[in-house]
């Protein structure tokens, strides 16, 4: 799938594959696991409004990458289809959250969730 | 930042619990919360964090809802609705085994009923059967805190009893449910639920 997730110690790293790393103009972003809500595995999210694209790729229906501001708030798409997506909800970054196909969603969902504890 | 909140949390987590207890929590997509809470996917995302968070909150509302109606252990029993049983119920088989945070707040609530009516009543093998692993949890809990220090488990059964009453009941199959409403039976409900 379109982007690795990697959980060290201290912080959570997202790293988008092949050119999805060129779409988003984003080779990788580390974020502090303090920094991190919750995970949680959405299948339907790619199927809502994402927002104003600034900057990033949006192929309707299929594809998107980059960054979306919807009602002000900011998020990093890196999804491709309407499958296993995956979204990260952070605080205090950039980002109010992140929607990423992974190729293990619930596995990984555990993970961060584990690590992360209560909201 | 996103808009100010303008909903009443504890109506949202109390829609997503009823979602919750309708469904389950795998079988309840974030899809069918946005549905039942009327909230947009990101007005639940950024007030609960995740649908574990949203369900945590829905678990610790039922929970919190039972131990303000909990009579005491004097009474010798939980007031745990059928509800709030139901959810934890919920708990205990999707979200217990793998989330430390739901199992203590599962046993938190098991291990004071667990203590009611039957510290000092001795019988049975340490580690016995129990309905789940908040049960054997809260087993363990009431066990530390016995007056005996002894390996006490009839608490454990009469938490898997209450589950396992529970469980029978909303397979409809309350006939089978039955012998938990006398004291201390020999065949626990668990067992006939397997």
């Amino acid at each position: 799938m379109s982007t690795s997730v990697t959980i060290t110690d201290s912080t959570l790293r997202i790293e988008p594959r092949c050119l999805d790393r060129f779409w988003s103009l984003t080779s990788a972003m580390e974020f502090p696991l303090s920094h991190v809500r919750g995970a949680t595995y959405d299948p339907g999210a790619s199927r809502e409004f994402k927002g104003v694209r600034n900057p990033g790729l949006a192929v309707p229906g299929y594809k998107w990458s980059g960054t979306f501001i919807r009602e002000g708030e900011r998020s990093f798409w890196n999804v491709t289809g309407h499958g296993p997506t995956v979204v990260i909800e952070l605080a205090d970054e950039e980002f109010a959250r992140l929607y990423l196909s992974v190729d293990e969603p619930r596995a990984l969902v555990d993970a961060i969730n584990a690590v992360v504890g209560g909201v | 930042m996103g808009r100010t909140r303008s909903f009443v949390e504890s109506e949202v987590v109390a829609a997503a619990r009823r979602a919750f207890l309708a469904t389950g929590y795998e079988g309840t997509s974030v899809d069918d919360l946005v549905t039942a809470t009327g909230l947009h996917r990101g007005s639940l995302y950024g007030a609960f964090g995740s649908k574990r968070g949203l369900f945590v909150a829905a678990l610790r509302q039922a929970l919190g809802d039972a131990s303000l109606q909990r009579p005491g252990p004097a009474a010798g029993g939980c007031a745990l609705d059928d509800e709030s049983l139901d959810l934890v119920l919920v708990a205990l088989l999707e979200l217990a085994p793998r989330d430390a945070e739901v199992r203590s707040l599962v046993a938190g609530c098991l291990a004071p009923l667990t203590t009611a009516d039957h510290q000092g009543d001795s019988g049975g093998s340490a580690g016995g059967t129990a309905a789940g692993p908040a049960a054997g949890t809260a087993a363990g809990t009431a066990a530390g805190k016995g007056a005996s220090g002894g390996t006490d488990t009839s608490p454990s059964r009469t938490a898997a009893q209450l589950l396992g009453a529970r469980l029978l009941t909303r397979a409809h199959l309350p006939h089978l449910a039955e012998p938990t409403t006398s004291t201390t039976p020999e065949t626990t409900t668990e067992e006939a639920a397997r």
